[in-house]
């Protein structure tokens, strides 16, 4: 077994055998299956709005953990000093990253599918059609939490979990702006400046809004495929950038 | 015999935004021998710790070099050669014994089908054999040391590093670790540590370097470092039983006096007209301690604590 998948077991024991991870995916799926004991009050159009609210609880699911994940798992192997036996093996610190952020990717891709089924089984409960499509936005939150966490994972490199958190959420806020909404900003009577800066910020930073699709899935309307396939390839772009930048960071970093 | 670890020209500048810069090594050549156990000792801030990150990889030196069997420092086919014991070692501590060591075991490369083996012997080694399913939080700090020995030893390296290894200890604990050293000098590896306890270096280190403020002053065998002495002891029999300034120990018949070198000869003449038989005459034996004491204040770089 390479290094990198030891590792990524290794993270993915912990992680269980921690609970804390164990006990935030209960309360989340408390949270989705809640809607269908409200649904006794005979709402109409209600499976949409559980629809709605499930993906939405996803999704902010996904950041939050991304963003105390990805903030936390490097500095506090540096803080317990779990890390120092661990690089004196013959492995190179990249290989250590990869190995973290594979476990981490992992958790993070199994703790969203069972979310997701909880929320297909929700939707069933409350007689709706359990159209897998709904998996569609989970396995994007799913990437978008992988684009957070390596960018995260690559801010703990060079500064402290809390200020890597901080700039994962400034990320995620000015890169979730819709794209449609920017154009607006820009064409409201802003100075040439004012553009250039908002042009130039959003150019360096992924722009999450590409992939958020929960709003068609829940109006029912088709995602063509092509675009499936390009939002999946941008996120991995991005992914593999950060953790690019991840490791040309740490290997500069006196342990 | 060829050198395990050579460092030469070591120098490391940690650069700090809101401070001074500080200088952790300077100048720093080491040569330690296979099969060796090499005591690394100075004050706290000496750049012990620095030395041995460097060693293992973890830190870069700014300017010289630094080698293991060698190969670079740094490099994973340096690390192929060691096992390291950090400083007040804490493991995943979720993990059972066996579990964590099967890990250290995957991650230096041991091959599938001697891992079982090498995790039983190196649990056998440091006495941990029937602790492999316990989680590593319900270890004591004695049983956690040796835990992180066995990970040393896991691949059989031919070199160990260990820093401080018996550091907040009691004193079996320290007894302990102090018999596995030894066991594990018997098998002919090269050992590396850094410590604070002198008593132990003293015991059973074949070389010793004492780091101060990140320059080696002394660095030699046990024998070189204390018999290099400013005193000698005169033993005598009869003559005075008082000298003004020192103190005459009795030693059965004889009595004995310490002076500085330069004061041999006349003592000696003292003596005899005082009547007194001079018996022998030797340099003084130091402790260790006595000799770090010498060595750093000589270097006139004590500071008051």
């Amino acid at each position: 077994m390479s290094p990198v998948l030891v590792l990524a077991r290794l993270y993915i024991t912990e992680s269980m055998r921690r609970q804390l991870h164990l006990i935030t995916l209960f309360l989340a799926v408390l949270m989705l299956v809640l809607p269908t004991l409200f649904n006794a009050f005979g709402m109409t159009g209600f499976d949409r709005v559980t629809k709605d609210v499930g993906l939405t609880l996803l999704s902010l699911y996904a950041v939050g953990m991304a963003l105390f994940l990805g903030s936390t798992a490097l500095p506090g192997d540096l803080e317990h000093r779990t890390l120092h036996p661990l690089l004196a093996r013959p492995i190179s610190r990249m290989q250590y990253l990869l190995g973290k952020f594979l476990g981490y990717l992992v958790v993070m891709g199994a703790s969203m599918a069972v979310l997701g089924l909880a929320l297909l089984t929700a939707l069933a409960v409350l007689g709706t059609h359990a159209d897998p499509a709904v998996l569609i936005p989970v396995a994007l939150s799913v990437l978008e939490a992988g684009v957070l966490g390596a960018f995260c994972l690559f801010a703990s490199t060079f500064c402290s979990p809390a200020l890597a958190g901080v700039l994962g959420c400034f990320l995620y806020i000015v890169g979730g702006i819709p794209q449609t909404f920017i154009t607006f900003f820009l064409s409201s009577g802003e100075t040439q400046v004012q553009g250039a800066v908002v042009r130039a910020i959003r150019l360096f930073m992924p722009h999450f809004d590409v992939l958020h699709l929960k709003d068609p899935i829940v109006h029912g309307e088709a995602v063509p495929e092509a675009y499936l396939l390009a939002a999946v390839a941008y996120g991995l772009v991005w992914m593999v950038l950060f953790l690019l930048l991840a490791d040309w960071s740490f290997e500069r970093r006196d342990l | 015999m060829s050198n395990a670890i050579e460092t030469r020209h070591l120098r490391k500048l940690y650069r700090r935004r809101r401070e001074s810069d500080l200088l952790a090594l300077e100048d720093l050549d080491l040569n330690v021998r296979e099969g060796d156990i090499f005591g690394f000792i100075g004050p706290n801030g000496a750049g012990k710790s620095t030395t041995i990150k460097i060693l293992i990889g973890l830190v870069r030196p700014t300017s010289g070099e630094a080698l293991l069997f060698g190969e670079p420092c740094g490099t994973p086919a340096a690390r192929r050669h060691l096992g390291y014991l950090p400083e007040t070692a804490v493991y995943h501590e979720f993990m059972a014994v066996g579990e964590l060591l099967d890990v250290h075991a995957r991650l230096a490369g041991v091959a599938p089908a001697q891992r079982k083996t090498r995790c039983q012997e190196a649990l056998e080694a440091v006495h941990l054999q029937d602790r492999a399913q316990t989680r590593l939080r319900e270890l004591s700090k004695g049983m956690r040391q040796r835990f992180g020995i066995a990970q040393a030893l896991i691949a059989r390296p031919p070199l160990l590093i260990l820093d401080e290894p018996t550091s907040g200890l009691d004193p079996l604990a320290q007894l302990d670790v102090k018999d596995i050293i030894l066991r594990l000098k018997g098998q002919g590896i090269t050992i590396f540590f850094s410590s604070h306890q002198l008593t132990d270096v003293e015991l059973i280190c074949d070389q010793i370097g004492i780091l101060h403020r990140g320059r080696m002053l002394r660095c030699g065998n046990l024998r070189e470092l204390l018999e290099d002495s400013a005193e000698v002891e005169v033993r005598f029999r009869g003559g005075p039983t008082e000298l003004p300034g020192r103190e005459i120990l009795e030693q059965g018949p004889d009595r004995a006096v310490r002076i500085p070198r330069e004061e041999s000869d006349a003592l000696v003449d003292r003596l005899r007209e005082a009547g007194a038989h001079l018996v022998g005459m030797q340099l003084a034996r130091r402790s260790l301690e006595q000799a770090f004491f010498e060595i750093t204040r000589a270097s006139g770089e004590v500071e008051e604590r």
